[in-house]
């Protein structure tokens, strides 16, 4: 794989760029509450993406996102960067129609490398069931790729974020641990095998997931980014519930506890920790352990709150998709703390 | 004192570069400077894993300096009780870095020809049988599961791994799936939670 | 059960001339199996044909008879995790 992107770290690649959940909430939460019984689920709810319904029948979807490059391959970047603006349509249930690309490209930098970007994305774009409809680009001294995506979904039939019910299971169906192996692999630090287990599943639509999901009862639902598993759990039980994470059955990808073990971790996973550490109780002694759960994900797979009875049957057919998923905790009365981890 | 400059380094190269420092100091504090809050958390959380002493000091908004000092340094022999970093370890089996686990999660190898899969089986047994260092684990599942049931053709060489201490795993469902849970030839059964605790625990060697 | 420690093997020119031979030391009912060819006899990847040091002498009649052409014997120790080939001589 050539090193099409710059030879620096990508460090600030990826979901690990985003302004910390708290800085965001702060700043966001001084403009007014705008009244329009249209606009369904926004950023009060700190939800994935917008819903604004048109009908009885069809609310749109908005969402949008971009970064700069975590990984050196120019199209695996824009396939991984479309992956991720893509999944918050089937994070809340939708179907994705377009998709706009979002483009900041130096002047000095040769366009064939952004055109296996946007070949990348474009790719995605497709595969999601969308159509490229057009995009915008500026001159910046550092490369960012993303996009804009409109989708529907039925007003009736929108999964929230923050809706999951005590007694629930929580099923995780991607692993975590993007964000140690992509880092640690540009520091040259993370075994090939590794690297390109975290493309594979960075690369992955949940687009096949959420269709699975649709053929069984779903309380709540939302896709594991910048936050990482606990900040995105934190989210869905907000201040209604509280939960219970099994550390041990939390799917991981290869390498990433061997490196969050020899302490390659990412600045974004300490501003999660940082934001979250009061309301995170951890009854396991593993430091590794915890910082994967910290750990901000690029592309991420779905957290998904389910009632007890359809957990089994919902996971068997998650894991049909080949990725490592799993079942890795449960939804309880409102508790102390929103979050406790047991082994 | 050893100084590091990692100003204008994003993590984790500020932690990378102390733990090359670590390897070759002996017990001489280090001196990093960082240009951010969150870059000095990273390094003391390292610090705090290896029970190193650290502080941190906030010299101005973009420079930060973090004194990392080991409080046993001078005492050899708490040093050679504990090393600091954990692939240190003098007293471990394997040599470090070297232990591994087996996937097998088919009973062929490769995309291609089964049969030349098959084949390709065998062979990567056998030479599995005459490594240096043999892994501590063989994991089978899927129709790897088929691998360890009476009859297979590649139980001779399992056998005789397992007789050199190498632990051989089939994945319970899958043996069921194949009928061929009564037919265990070698090893145990082990069921998902062990083989996800196991995957993420090793460096996995998938033929 | 060929002993892991000590055993002959006979290498061929290819992989599918070695297949052969196994078929026809089988037929014979002498124990035998293509294993990989060992580095110590060449880099490349084909498969040798693995036998009971005592049963050299008596396959290489069976493959002569046959007219199946060899590319030389050798002696195999396994020993303390270390391999070591040498020629084999009768």
């Amino acid at each position: 794989m050539e090193q099409e992107l710059s030879n620096e770290l990508f460090i600030c690649g990826g979901c690990n760029a985003k302004i910390g959940p708290g800085v965001l909430g702060d700043l966001l939460s001084q403009f007014p509450k705008q009244e329009n019984p249209n606009f369904l689920v926004g950023f009060d709810s700190s939800d994935d993406a917008a819903v604004f319904r048109i009908d009885d029948q069809t609310a749109m979807i908005q969402t949008l996102d971009f970064f700069p490059a975590m990984v050196a391959d120019a199209t695996l970047f824009g396939e991984i960067a479309a992956a991720n603006a893509l999944s918050d349509v089937f994070a809340m249930g939708g179907e994705v129609l377009t998709a706009m690309n979002i483009v900041c490209w130096p002047e000095t930098k040769s366009t064939d490398t952004l055109g296996k970007i946007l070949a990348g994305g474009f790719k995605k774009v497709q595969e999601a069931g969308g159509v490229l409809v057009g995009g915008h680009s500026i001159h910046d001294p550092q490369p960012k790729y993303g996009l804009s995506v409109l989708g529907r979904v039925h007003p009736d039939r929108i999964y929230r974020n923050d809706t999951c019910v005590p007694g629930d299971v929580l099923l995780l169906t991607k692993p975590l641990g993007t964000g140690i192996i992509t880092t640690a692999y540009s520091a040259g630090e993370m075994p090939q095998e590794a690297f390109d287990a975290a493309v594979a599943s960075m690369t992955t639509l949940n687009r096949y997931a959420a269709e699975v999901l649709k053929k069984h009862t779903v309380h709540s639902c939302t896709d594991i980014t910048g936050f990482g598993l606990l900040g995105h759990l934190s989210e869905m039980v907000s201040n209604r519930c509280s939960a219970t994470v099994y550390a041990d059955s939390v799917p991981c990808l290869n390498g990433a506890y061997q490196g969050a073990k020899e302490f390659l971790i990412t600045a974004g996973g300490q501003r999660n920790r940082n934001h979250l550490e009061a309301d995170v109780d951890f009854q396991i002694e593993d430091y590794a352990l915890e910082e994967l759960l910290f750990d901000p994900q690029t592309s991420g797979g779905l957290l998904v709150s389910v009632p007890v009875e359809e957990a089994a049957a919902l996971l068997a057919e998650i894991e049909a998709l080949g990725l490592p998923c799993g079942i890795i905790g449960e939804v309880t009365e409102k508790g102390a703390k929103k979050i406790t981890v047991v082994h | 004192m050893k100084k590091i400059d990692a100003v204008g380094q994003a993590c984790p190269m500020p932690v990378i570069l102390t733990k090359r420092a670590l390897k070759e100091s002996n017990g001489e504090t280090l001196l990093i400077s960082v240009d951010n809050e969150i870059a000095t958390q990273n390094l003391a959380k390292m610090a705090e894993q290896l029970k190193l002493s650290v502080q941190a000091e906030k010299i101005n908004d973009s420079l930060y300096e973090v004194k990392i000092s080991d409080p046993n340094a001078g005492n050899e022999a708490h040093a050679a009780e504990h090393p600091v970093l954990p692939d240190q370890a003098a007293d471990t089996e394997v040599p470090s870095g070297t232990s591994y686990v087996v996937v097998l999660n088919s009973d062929f190898i490769g995309n291609g020809s089964e049969e030349l899969g098959r084949t390709l089986m065998k062979s990567f047994l056998f030479s599995l049988t005459e490594q240096d260092v043999l892994p501590e684990k063989v994991l089978c599942y899927n129709a790897g599961a088929l691998l360890t049931t009476e009859g297979s053709a590649v139980l001779d060489d399992l056998k005789a791994l397992e007789e050199d201490g190498v632990e051989v795993l089939t994945c319970g469902i899958c043996g069921e799936f194949y009928g061929v849970k009564d037919k265990l030839a070698v090893g145990t059964f082990t069921n998902m939670y062990r083989i996800v605790e196991i995957l993420r625990n090793a460096k996995t060697v998938s033929p | 059960m060929i002993d892991r420690k000590h055993y002959g093997i006979v290498a061929f020119p290819t992989s599918q001339a070695a297949a052969a031979a196994e078929a026809v030391v089988l037929e014979a009912s002498r124990e035998c199996r293509l294993i990989p060819m060992p580095e110590q006899i060449s880099a490349g990847c084909g498969l040798v044909l693995q036998t009971h040091l005592d049963d050299l002498n008596a396959v290489l009649s069976l493959l002569s008879e046959r007219s199946i052409s060899n590319d030389g014997c050798y002696e195999v120790r396994f020993e303390n995790r270390k391999k070591s080939v040498e020629e084999w001589h009768d």
